[in-house]
């Protein structure tokens, strides 16, 4: 437990990085796995509020969200994206790191949270929200939901410890993810 | 027995169980239907909280179901809430094959109340974010027709309903911390502010309604007439029951102005769009979001009338949708393209659904004698009371609208060919005249409906 309070700053790198992963890959193995590292990342910083155990839910959630949409990808294609493309969307994931990093110390003064929970947030929230809004691709579109929603988690976390929200974030997770995977099959049957 | 477990439980566990014999239309509707008017029957007639002697038998129906430490409470001023919105259901789960509607549409829209009823009935309800996500993602598929992938309507429509989360559940501790201060007004800002955008993108208050139309446009009609139905009344009352709730909350009045600001622009902005659109489903859109904007005006009166306005404006509100998304279901399934130029002289050829359309736009757009006047006009008279520039920005709005309704009416009667035949089924037809009799009951004799739903606000007795 120590190591994780200590080294929370890891954590905070890694959603960084899985989060720029998640904004400029289009390939599903890749965006899956660095939603898998995401949400390790997430379940650290979750624990540093929650009991472990607690925290591991989302973990376990994530990864079978992941793994719902995994199943979808069968047979796929993906959109095929330009260099200038991806490098737009890195370019304001970088405006949206520099806001994130000026913004956190007056908002945790006002939260009262540990720094690294209040940057994983912003982190997530932020990119993921410029993932929503760059795609109309259903699984950009879910997968950017749910690193937003990820972030919230981290946040609300630290605010409040309620068993029932947590079950019920981890239904909305899984919904989401399931819905992800049904709007795709659909899409597919229609353009297959 | 406890009436969470009869209002909430029992109707998705059949909505559940029906789900896999979807195909059997005739018997899902059936038991499902049959459930929805059986449930809203029972909240008429059972008492709540007391003993019930039947005979030599006696039993309580209680009004909590705990889980994991938190309550859901179905109680007797919740009974006017379940009535409608059963009989709602049960009503418009009866018109799936009128409607062309898929066979799981009764499931999903069994499963699909339970849930709005279990958002209204959670302590603390800030829980109510969570579960009505959990109707979204049950209406995804829904919504999703066999042959259309998701368009940018639906997902829109799912990326604005999820943000709505965080945003309510941080307006929820924000709103705690009040509370647990009472002077604190740099927490009142807040909790004001994440709880106004948090309603404002659950009710796609301009600017955040761009999925509205697009939805409309991408799916059936009358499953979009029932989501949008459902999922704005039950965000109205999570609204009121914030509002209930917390003191400092009612009487703050940026909540009140801004209420009222909002309430405005929803109408002047779907009047302008709706006299400018052509087609009649992104119409129902423009009208629901019109709707919305009405409600908000009500509650913003600040005052008993506003909030038995609110209530009384539910049911001629859910009639006139119903009976739009029935008229265009049934233009739609006999292949008539629901734009203005396609229903280009329908009223020859389909007298009773264009006469239903027609008087479900005029009934919506508040045209006297009609079901939306009498409640539409004590609210504009009360409105100008208090702000001058929002009641002429609601009257330019409703004019603008109704606009778009004499525009339809002209193309509907449009023909060169003098022959009248009635091409509707008669079942169809039967289902039209009854809700177009219940529009024009309701405008003629008001006091009959109106009355009686003033019982559906009694949980909110700090508002009345």
């Amino acid at each position: 437990m120590t190591f994780l309070n200590d080294y929370a700053i890891l954590a905070v790198i890694l959603l960084v990085i899985t989060a720029l992963v998640l904004l400029a890959h289009f390939n599903w193995r890749w965006t899956l796995l660095a939603l898998g590292v995401q949400y390790l990342a997430a379940a650290w910083l979750v624990s540093l509020s929650w009991p472990l155990p607690l925290a591991a839910i989302k973990l376990v959630v994530g990864w079978m969200a992941g793994a719902v949409l995994a199943t979808s990808q069968a047979g796929l294609r993906e959109p095929v994206e330009s260099l200038s493309g991806r490098l737009f969307r890195l370019l304001a994931a970088g405006l949206v790191l520099v806001a994130v990093y000026t913004v956190s110390p007056p908002v945790r003064i006002w939260l009262q949270v540990q720094q690294p929970v209040l940057l994983g947030t912003f982190v997530l929230v932020g990119v993921g929200l410029v993932q929503i809004s760059m795609t109309h691709y259903p699984l950009r579109v879910v997968v950017g939901l749910l690193t937003v929603l990820a972030g919230f988690e981290i946040l609300y976390a630290a605010l409040e410890l309620s068993v029932l929200v947590a079950g019920l974030l981890a239904v909305v997770n899984l919904g989401l993810a399931l819905s992800g995977a049904y709007l795709l099959t659909t899409e597919s049957r229609d353009t297959g | 027995m406890s009436a969470p477990i009869l209002w909430i439980v029992f109707p998705a566990l059949i909505g559940t169980v029906l789900l896999p014999f979807w195909r059997k239309s005739r018997l899902v509707i059936g038991l499902a239907a049959g459930a929805c008017l059986l449930l809203g029957l029972l909240a008429w007639q059972t008492p709540l909280g007391t003993v019930v002697r039947i005979g030599p038998v006696s039993f309580q129906i209680s009004t909590v179901l705990e889980v994991f430490g938190r309550r859901f409470v179905v109680n007797a001023t919740d009974r006017p809430f379940l009535i409608l919105i059963y009989l709602f259901g049960g009503v418009w789960i009866l018109g799936t094959r009128p409607a062309g509607a898929p066979g799981y549409f009764p499931p999903l829209g069994l499963i699909m109340i339970a849930l709005m009823v279990a958002a209204q009935a959670v302590e603390p309800f800030l829980y109510a974010a969570l579960i009505i996500e959990l109707m979204v993602l049950i209406s995804l598929p829904l919504l999703s027709l066999p042959g259309r992938g998701a368009g940018p309507g639906m997902q829109r429509y799912l990326v604005f309903q999820t943000l709505a989360i965080p945003i309510i559940l941080m307006a929820g501790w924000a709103a705690g911390l009040v509370e647990a201060n009472p002077p604190g007004a740099h927490w009142v800002i807040q909790a004001v502010l994440f709880l106004g955008l948090g309603f404002s993108i659950w009710l796609a208050v301009f600017p955040f309604y761009t999925w509205v139309p697009l939805l409309a446009q991408e799916t059936s009609p009358y499953l979009f007439g029932f989501l949008l139905g459902l999922l704005p009344v039950g965000v109205l009352f999570i609204f009121l029951g914030f509002l209930d709730t917390y003191a400092w909350l009612r009487d703050s009045l940026l909540v009140v102005d801004g209420l009222r600001l909002t309430g405005g622009i929803m109408i002047l902005t779907a009047g302008i769009w709706a006299a400018f659109q052509t087609d009649l489903s992104r119409l129902l859109g423009y009208a629901i979001l019109l709707e919305n904007g009405y409600a908000l005006l009500a509650i913003s009166l600040h005052s008993t009338l506003g909030v038995e306005l609110f209530a009384a404006g539910l049911i001629p509100r859910l009639v006139a949708i119903g009976l739009w998304a029935l008229a265009l279901a049934i233009f739609q399934k006999s292949g008539v393209l629901t734009t203005l130029a396609g229903l280009s002289g329908a009223l020859r050829r389909y007298p009773v659904a264009s006469s239903a359309l027609v008087l479900a736009y005029f009934s919506l757009g508040g045209l006297p004698l009609l079901a939306s006047f009498p409640v539409r006009q004590p609210l504009i008279e009360a409105l100008a009371g208090s702000s001058l520039a929002v009641t002429g920005a609601a009257a330019l709005g409703n004019l603008g609208f109704l606009l778009g309704a004499y525009r339809l009416l002209a193309v509907l009667v449009r023909s060169d060919d003098p022959a009248w035949m009635l091409s509707e089924r008669r079942i169809d037809a039967v289902m039209l005249i009854v809700a177009v009799a219940f529009l024009i009951v309701i405008g003629f004799f008001p006091g009959i409906v109106l009355r009686n739903s003033l019982g559906l606000v009694q949980v909110f007795s700090h508002l009345r």
